[in-house]
């Protein structure tokens, strides 16, 4: 039996036996050494070549990867490793570390109870480093540390021992601050990584090794002997005293929690179903004889197999031939294939009991985020997975060859099936499709692989960034009237106040139909009235509908129309169609028709629609443009380049920190400006800058250029170019 | 000068008062989508040598070009049964009104009258109220909570059935009774009248048990238009009639 083989038989045995099961997952920013380190641990496990490992990102198996050098999918392999004489079976999966992919990041952490955070021991903590352990945080992923490119740090830098010491201190506790501030309370502290108790490692993910303290104490090697061993160019022999692989594979089987412990305290965060029934207490014990409980966290196209399902088993077991529920269309899907990963390839199985992350074919309407189950009948699903960003960016897709129009529709739907951070959408009044995602790369990457993978040559527009229309000031109650004029709904429209509009964005006010009673002291708290309080009856991206009518008859059999008209509203507002932000909405009075059938949809959603657009158009509505926060490490010498560059781009630099000759800068700049900036930068800096950016949400465009952007909005979409007037829409 | 003028319940109910003015009136529209229409308009046309120009909810509620013409000429609006009984017409008075446009009404035979053909005394109806197709975040009951409380004072309730002429819905007894029967989990409804084409050749009234009548498919009830009338407890005169001049569906016949 060759090694793959025997570890083959080794995973399935290990298995069904969860105490020795670790899912785990590697997150960190951009270029840290994430697929470097993924690899070295397979290569170690034997399941990959050790001359390859590392050198060759077997784990960006995608030509798209391999060509760019990033990681763009999120990778599942699992391995076997053996700590003090007990097999121990690693879930591992590999993330992408481009904002771009973020999507991939936040779905994999809910497949995961622990993750390793990577981060460079030259570039220290950046922005995404931040975003990641909040993600892991949120799904409540235990995290430890692993400080990466270790030799750059004493080769380059050329640092004395105590020097390297500070620098690792000061990577270590930012991190840990990080962690403070995002841990759920009840682990803020027993999370914090520490290096006595051997959380937190040290190494070369390329040159393969690595080191912490309980594999010093145990080795005598000491920080002394690292650093000759990288002076005297000897890493190679560094790497069979201290092999990356041990000391990792080891820190997670040691640290990160297994599935019985942690799905105790996850379960009850990432699925709000009733805790006292029997589904909720055999996913809260992992219990493989219960009904099957399952999240799908990625769907991967497979050339022979189709479409692949691929999540985490939180109670039953699933087998080929089963027959499931895909909870969200209530519809049931037998079971074709149940399998795992190794490196790129499947392995399939009969059975894959819970505890585990497993591969299934079969489950055709399944999207990402999908609840599976078995049972009577469908469970309450768990909760949805959200990326912390919006889409910003659209390109409109058109297909060279126009009878592939058909096949294309049904690809644009399958990307958006696969990557819920996609949206694909038909533009009503030009019939273009249009897909919106991350960011230029994204839609990039997504348009190549229609082409290359799907096989349907399409062209894609140059980008176009999504705004967003608010308003600055208060209308007074305005009058809407349905059109048999029978009906009468009086709104009054303002900006949500910053606090109220960031504590929706922070998840602190759930989205959806929420009841102020069970928020009180959270709302009270950010300033709102017992009133309000008690009005508050929806809120729908990042706006408030606030129902404050008081002792109407009827009124609850036309307010989940007023509500739904007030979603069309919001999902394209009067002043330029753009999706409507930061809008208080308030129903202060209506009057209703005593006949229903003389306040049906028919005459409900206009009146309202009618009333809310003059209300906004009074109210002085104003265009948001989205932001990034870019930040620049670049050597002294071209710091006069970054700075043009970013000024010539209406960017605001914010911050500027120097560290020997490398400096960092960082600035808020408009998506829209920031398009081409990969090629621009590269030409400025003669290749030297490097950059990440960061999602930073939405801000007021610059008041000289509001008119010509409603303008051009407004023409693009066929529009009349001019706004429209309040009194065009108070129908008298 | 606007005209609104009442059709009636049927083919040439039209008043003659009415049908003189028309003759004299080239702007004639016709409302389409208050109420189900089985007999066309040719007749009209064909006597008075006339067109009579279809409108739709849009044409009146949205865009009312015929009120711009009623600023100049003399126009006038059919409207199926009386024009202002259960529709919300009032409005378009109130528009013209408005343009300094002068109105005048021509009633007709309308449901709210014709129903006593029921035998059921007009004194003893509380108030009416009408059954919506359930819609996409409308599922009206307040119908339902009319019929208890009228009932509860003892009174007959008037159900007018959804029109829904842009979808060519008509609701037809059975979908009525089945929407009724899920609200009615109690059983406070015992019987219901229903009323077919009332002053059509193939008007029909039955009587029975909401159990018995809800048994029927749709085809039994035939075309629209139909009226539900679920009423109180009966006054021996109002008993008398509806046992001998209407179909009668009730498990014990004798009750
Ligand atoms: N010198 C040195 N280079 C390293 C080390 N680890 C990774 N690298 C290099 O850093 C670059 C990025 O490594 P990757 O493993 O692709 O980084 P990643 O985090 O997976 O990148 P993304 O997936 O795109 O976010 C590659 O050129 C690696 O060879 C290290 O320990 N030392
Ligand atoms: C919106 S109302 C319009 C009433 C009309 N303006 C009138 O005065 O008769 C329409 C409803 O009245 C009822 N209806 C109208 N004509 C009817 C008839 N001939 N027989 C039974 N019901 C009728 C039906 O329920 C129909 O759906
Ligand atoms: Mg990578």
């Amino acid at each position: 039996m060759g090694r793959k083989e025997e570890m083959a038989k080794r995973v399935k045995e290990l298995m069904n036996d969860p105490v020795h099961i670790r899912n785990t997952g590697i997150a960190a920013h951009i270029d840290h050494g994430k697929t470097t380190l993924s690899d070295n641990l397979l290569s170690g496990a034997g399941l990959m070549s050790e001359d390859l490992a590392g050198k060759q990102l077997v784990l960006d198996f995608d030509e798209q990867e391999q060509a760019r050098g990033i990681t763009i999918n999120a990778a599942n392999v699992s391995m076997v490793h053996k700590y003090k004489g007990q097999d121990y079976l690693v879930n591992l999966i590999d993330t992408p570390g481009h904002v771009d992919f973020g999507g991939d990041v936040t779905r994999a952490m809910r497949a995961i109870d622990g993750c390793i955070i990577v981060v460079c021991a030259v570039e220290g903590k950046m922005p995404q480093t931040e975003t990641v352990v909040r993600q892991a945080l949120k799904e409540k992923v235990k995290p430890t540390l692993f400080i990466n490119k270790v030799d750059r740090l004493i080769r380059e830098l050329q640092l004395s021992p105590e020097e390297l010491q500070n620098r690792f201190v000061k990577i270590i506790n930012e991190v840990n601050k990080l962690i403070k501030n995002a841990a759920p309370p009840e682990f803020k502290d027993s999370w914090q990584v520490s290096v006595t108790e051997g959380s937190v490692s040290f190494g070369s993910a390329y040159y393969n090794w690595a080191i912490n303290v309980p594999y010093m104490k145990k080795s005598g090697i000491t920080f002394k002997d690292i650093i000759e061993h990288c002076m005297n160019d000897t890493q190679k022999e560094l790497s069979k005293k201290s092999p990356l692989h041990e000391i990792l594979l080891d820190m997670m089987v040691t640290h990160l929690p297994n599935p019985l412990v942690a799905q105790k305290y996850r379960i009850p965060q990432i699925w709000k179903g009733d805790l006292e029934s029997t589904v909720a207490k055999d996913m809260l014990e992992c219990n493989p004889k219960g009904n099957l409980g399952m999240v799908v966290t990625k769907i991967v196209q497979d050339p022979h197999a189709g479409e692949i399902c691929v999540g985490r088993i939180f109670s039953g077991t699933i087998k080929t031939g089963q027959e499931v529920w895909i909870v969200a269309t209530k519809s049931k899907r037998r079971v074709q294939q149940v399998g795992i990963f190794m490196g790129a390839d499947r392995e399939n199985l009969e059975v894959v009991p819970c505890g585990n992350i497993v591969a299934v074919t079969g489950l055709k309407e399944a999207i990402a985020g999908e609840t599976i189950c078995t049972g009577d009948e469908p469970i309450t699903p768990f909760e949805a997975i959200k990326h912390y960003s919006e889409p910003v960016v659209t390109v409109a897709v058109e297909p060279k060859n126009t009878k592939d129009l058909a096949k294309l529709v049904e690809v644009l739907r399958q990307v958006s099936k696969e990557d819920p951070t996609l949206v694909a959408k038909i533009n009503e009044d030009s019939g273009e499709y249009l897909l919106s995602g991350m960011g230029e790369l994204h839609l990039e990457v997504v348009g190549y692989r229609i082409t290359h993978d799907r096989g349907i040559d399409i062209k894609l527009s140059q980008p176009i960034v999504i705004y967003r229309e608010s308003i600055d000031g208060k209308s007074e109650p305005i009058e809407g009237k349905s059109p048999n004029k029978h009906n009468k709904f009086y709104m009054q429209v303002e900006p949500l106040d910053d606090k109220i509009y960031n504590a929706i964005k922070e998840g602190i006010i759930p989205e959806g139909r929420i009841k102020g009673k069970d928020l009180g002291p959270q709302l009270r708290e950010l300033g709102m009235s017992t009133e309000e309080i008690k009005g508050i009856a929806d809120v729908y991206n990042g706006n408030i509908f606030f129902n404050m009518t008081k002792g109407i008859v009827y009124i609850n059999e036309v307010i989940e129309l007023v509500i739904q008209s007030i979603h069309e509203v919001i999902d394209g507002g009067p002043y330029s169609r753009e999706p409507v932000m930061k809008l208080k909405i308030s129903l202060v009075d209506c009057k209703l028709h005593e006949d229903s059938i003389h306040r049906g949809p028919a005459q409900v959603i206009p009146a309202v629609r009618e009333g809310l657009f003059a209300a906004m158009l009074y109210a002085r509505p104003v265009i948001y443009e989205p932001i990034q926060k870019v930040t620049i490490t670049t050597p002294q010498d071209y710091m006069g380049a970054v700075t043009r560059e970013m000024q010539s781009r209406r960017g605001q630099i914010v911050d500027i920190s120097q560290e020997g000759d490398t400096t960092t800068v960082v600035a808020i700049a408009p998506v829209s400006q920031m398009f081409g900036f990969a090629g621009d930068i590269r030409g400025a800096t003669e290749g030297r800058a490097l950059w990440s950016t960061e999602y930073a949400g939405y801000q007021k465009l610059p008041t000289e250029l509001q008119a010509q952007t409603v303008e051009s909005i407004r023409k693009r979409k066929g529009l009349k170019p001019q706004p429209p007037k309040p009194e065009d829409y108070l129908n008298m | 000068m606007l005209y609104l003028i009442g059709l009636g319940l049927s083919e040439k109910e039209i008043s003659l008062k009415a049908f003189e003015l028309l003759t004299k009136i080239d702007n004639i529209y016709l409302d389409t989508y208050t109420n189900y229409f089985d007999f066309d308009l040719l007749w009209l046309e064909n006597s008075l040598n006339k067109k009579v120009s279809p409108l739709s909810r849009e044409d009146i509620e949205k865009n009312p070009l015929f009120l711009e013409t009623a600023k100049k000429e003399d126009v006038a609006l059919l409207v199926s049964g009386d024009p202002l009984v259960a529709t919300t017409h009032t409005d378009i008075l109130l528009r013209a009104n408005k343009k300094g446009i002068q109105t005048k009404v021509l009633h007709s035979s309308s449901i709210y009258s014709a129903i006593a053909e029921t035998g059921l005394h007009i004194y003893r109806f509380g108030k009416t109220a009408s059954i919506p197709y359930p819609e996409e975040n409308f599922f009206p009951r307040s119908f339902y909570d009319v019929t208890i409380e009228n009932k509860e004072r003892n009174l007959h309730t008037m159900l007018l059935l959804d029109v829904k002429k842009e979808k060519n819905l008509f609701m037809n007894p059975k979908e009525a009774i089945d929407i009724l029967k899920r609200l009615d989990e109690n059983n406070n409804i015992k019987d219901i009248v229903v009323i077919s084409r009332i002053s059509h050749e193939n008007q029909r009234i039955i009587y029975g048990d909401m159990e018995e009548l809800a048994k029927f498919e749709k085809e039994f009830y035939g075309p629209p238009p139909h009226t539900l009338v679920i009423p109180a407890e009966l006054h021996f005169a109002e008993e008398e009639y509806l046992l001998t001049l209407a179909e009668i569906y009730k498990n014990s016949k004798n009750k």
